[in-house]
C-alpha cells in the first residue's frame, strides 16, 4: 500500500482534533470550578468579616486585616 | 492580593495560593489597650454545635464522640451551608493549608529522615484512620445528615488542619477542649505583643496589647515556644532565627528495673519534670543540663545504685559512669543523624545553589516547599553534628582532667560552665 503524505485533516482527525478540544474544554471548566468550590477571598470578604463581627457585638475597628502580597507555594 | 489577568494555568494556581493575611495596628496602641473584642456568640466549639442546626442530629450520638469529633462535624456542616451564621469567617478562611501533611510524596522527599517527617506521617496516617473511625460509626448509626457528599474525607482533613493551626484550647471540666475564635485566628505569630484574655463578664474575648504597638506594625500572638519544624506541621510557616530549632530525645526508664521509681524519682527531682516519658530538646545552644542529669540517673549502673540521691542533686557519679552517659548519648545522636538521606553538607550545597539561582533571577530547582524544608532538616542536621562534638569534647576533657570536679554544688556549676562548653542551663 502506498503512503501519501497528508495535506490537511481528514474527516478522523476532525473528529480527533474536537474530541482533544471537548476534553481541553472539561479540563478548564473543572479548574474554574474547582477555583469557585475554592473561593479564595478577597478584601471585600474581609470587610464583611469585620462588619460581621461588629454586627455580633465585637470590635476589631483598631486592627486591620490584611492579606500578604507575594507568599507564593507552589 | 493579585488581581491575575489569568493568562496561563500556573498562573492561576499561584493566585489560588497567594494567600495570606495578617493583622496590623490602625493607630498607635498603648500597652494595656484591648485591639479587638470577640463576642463569645460567634465562637466555634462543641458548645455552638449542639445549639446549631446539627444540634438534634448530634444529641442522640453525643455519648460516643469526642468534644474533638463534634467541632469537626460542626465546621464541616458550617462550611457547607449556603446560609450559615458564620459565612463571613468562613469565607476568609483558605481553601488549602500549607502544612506539611498537605506536602506532596516528591516534596516530602527532602524531609526524610528528621522527625519532621515522621510527626507528618504520622499525622496523616491518624487523619486518615480517624475519618474512618468517625464515618464508619457515623453510616453504623444512620445518621443521614452526614453523607459522604457533604462530610468528604477533604473536608474532614481541611476541618482538621483549620483545628490543628487556628483552635485555641481552654479547659472544660477535667480536660481540654478546642475552640475556634475568629478573628482570634488573623493574628500571625509573635511574641510579647499581645495576648487573648477572657473579658471580666465571660460574655467576650479580648486581644490586649502587651506592649506599645506604633500605627501599621504588625500585630503578633505568641504561638508558644516552637520549633520550625513544629511550625511548618501545624502551620506551614518558618521563623528565619528560631531558638526553639532542635533535636528532641525522650528518655525512658526501664519498667522491669528493680529500681525504676527511685530512677523515676530522682529525674524528676533532678530535672523538674513530672511527665514520663521525659522530652528533652537539644538546641544550638548547647545540650540542656537537664538531660545530662537525666541520663545519669538512668544509666547508673545498679551497682552504684547508692550514688542515686547525690545524681538527684545535680551531682556526678564515677568516671565510669559518667563516660558511660556521654557514650550512650553519643551513640543515641549519631543514631538519629544516620537517619537522614543526605549529609549536611549536600543539604547546604543544594541550597547555596537555590539561594543563587533564585538571586539571579533563574528558575531554582527547588520548590519554595522544598527549600523551605531542606533548610529546617539541615538546621537539625547541624545542631546534632555540634553536640556530637561537645559530647567528644567532653568526654576528652574528663579523660584528660581531675575528675570528679569540686564537689559543692556552688564549685559543681563553675567546673560545669568551663568543662560542658556548649551545654545549654
Amino acid at each position: 500500500m502506498k503512503l501519501e503524505k497528508s495535506t490537511g485533516p481528514t474527516p478522523h482527525t476532525g473528529v480527533l482534533l474536537f474530541l482533544m478540544r471537548a476534553t481541553l474544554l472539561l479540563i478548564l471548566l473543572g479548574v474554574l470550578l474547582a477555583l469557585c468550590v475554592n473561593a479564595i477571598p478577597t478584601d471585600t470578604d474581609i470587610e464583611v468579616f469585620e462588619e460581621w463581627l461588629k454586627l455580633n457585638g465585637g470590635d476589631s475597628s483598631a486592627v486591620s486585616f490584611k492579606f500578604h502580597a507575594g507568599t507564593i507555594f507552589v | 492580593m493579585t488581581t491575575s489577568s489569568c493568562d496561563g494555568l500556573s498562573l492561576t494556581w499561584k493566585w489560588l495560593v497567594e494567600i495570606w493575611k495578617g493583622a496590623y495596628a490602625k493607630r498607635d496602641i498603648a500597652a494595656g489597650e484591648t485591639i479587638c473584642t470577640i463576642p463569645s456568640g460567634v465562637i466555634l466549639s462543641e458548645k455552638s454545635a449542639f445549639q446549631g442546626q446539627l444540634g438534634s442530629a448530634l444529641e442522640p450520638l453525643q455519648a460516643n464522640l469526642t468534644t474533638a469529633d463534634v467541632l469537626l462535624l460542626h465546621l464541616m456542616h458550617e462550611r457547607n451551608l449556603k446560609e450559615s451564621t458564620h459565612s463571613a469567617y468562613f469565607n476568609i478562611l483558605p481553601p488549602r493549608f500549607q502544612t506539611t501533611v498537605f506536602w506532596s510524596e516528591e516534596d516530602l522527599k527532602y524531609l526524610e529522615g528528621s522527625q519532621l517527617f515522621d510527626a507528618t506521617k504520622q499525622r496523616k496516617e491518624a487523619m486518615g484512620k480517624t475519618y474512618d473511625n468517625l464515618f464508619s460509626f457515623l453510616k453504623e448509626k444512620n445518621a443521614g445528615i452526614f453523607t459522604s457528599e457533604a462530610f468528604s474525607q477533604e473536608q474532614f482533613e481541611w476541618a482538621l488542619s483549620l483545628v490543628w493551626s487556628r483552635s485555641v484550647s481552654v479547659k472544660s471540666g477535667e480536660s481540654n477542649a478546642f475552640i475556634i475564635i475568629p478573628g482570634v485566628d488573623l493574628f500571625n505569630h509573635g511574641k510579647g505583643m499581645a495576648s487573648v484574655q477572657v473579658a471580666d463578664d465571660g460574655n467576650s474575648m479580648l486581644v490586649i496589647a502587651e506592649t506599645d504597638i506604633p500605627k501599621d506594625t504588625e500585630i503578633g500572638l505568641d504561638y508558644g515556644n516552637k520549633s520550625n519544624s513544629e511550625l511548618l506541621l501545624s502551620y506551614g510557616f518558618v521563623l528565619g532565627e528560631n531558638p526553639y530549632d532542635g533535636v528532641s530525645l525522650t528518655l525512658n526508664v526501664d519498667k522491669e528495673d528493680v529500681f525504676h521509681a527511685a530512677r523515676v524519682s530522682a529525674v524528676e527531682k533532678a530535672t523538674g519534670l513530672t511527665e514520663t516519658p521525659f522530652e528533652f530538646l537539644i538546641t544550638a545552644a548547647g545540650i540542656p543540663r537537664n538531660l545530662l542529669y537525666a541520663m545519669r540517673i538512668i544509666l547508673l549502673k545498679s551497682e552504684h545504685i547508692g550514688d542515686l540521691n547525690v545524681l538527684a542533686e545535680k551531682g556526678y557519679g564515677s568516671l565510669n559512669d559518667e563516660l558511660h552517659m556521654l557514650r550512650t548519648l553519643g551513640a543515641a545522636l549519631q543514631k538519629v543523624s544516620s537517619s537522614y538521606k543526605t549529609s549536611y553538607e549536600e543539604d547546604v550545597e543544594l541550597l547555596k545553589e537555590h539561594a543563587k539561582l533564585v538571586e539571579e533571577g533563574q528558575t531554582p530547582k527547588l520548590s519554595v516547599r522544598q527549600a523551605t524544608g531542606l533548610s529546617v532538616v539541615a538546621k537539625e542536621k547541624a545542631i546534632l553534628e555540634q553536640s556530637v562534638a561537645v559530647i567528644r569534647a567532653l568526654w576528652l576533657d574528663y579523660l584528660a582532667k581531675d575528675y570528679p570536679p569540686e564537689s559543692s554544688e556552688e564549685s559543681n556549676e563553675e567546673s560545669r560552665e568551663s568543662v560542658d562548653g556548649a551545654v545549654s542551663a
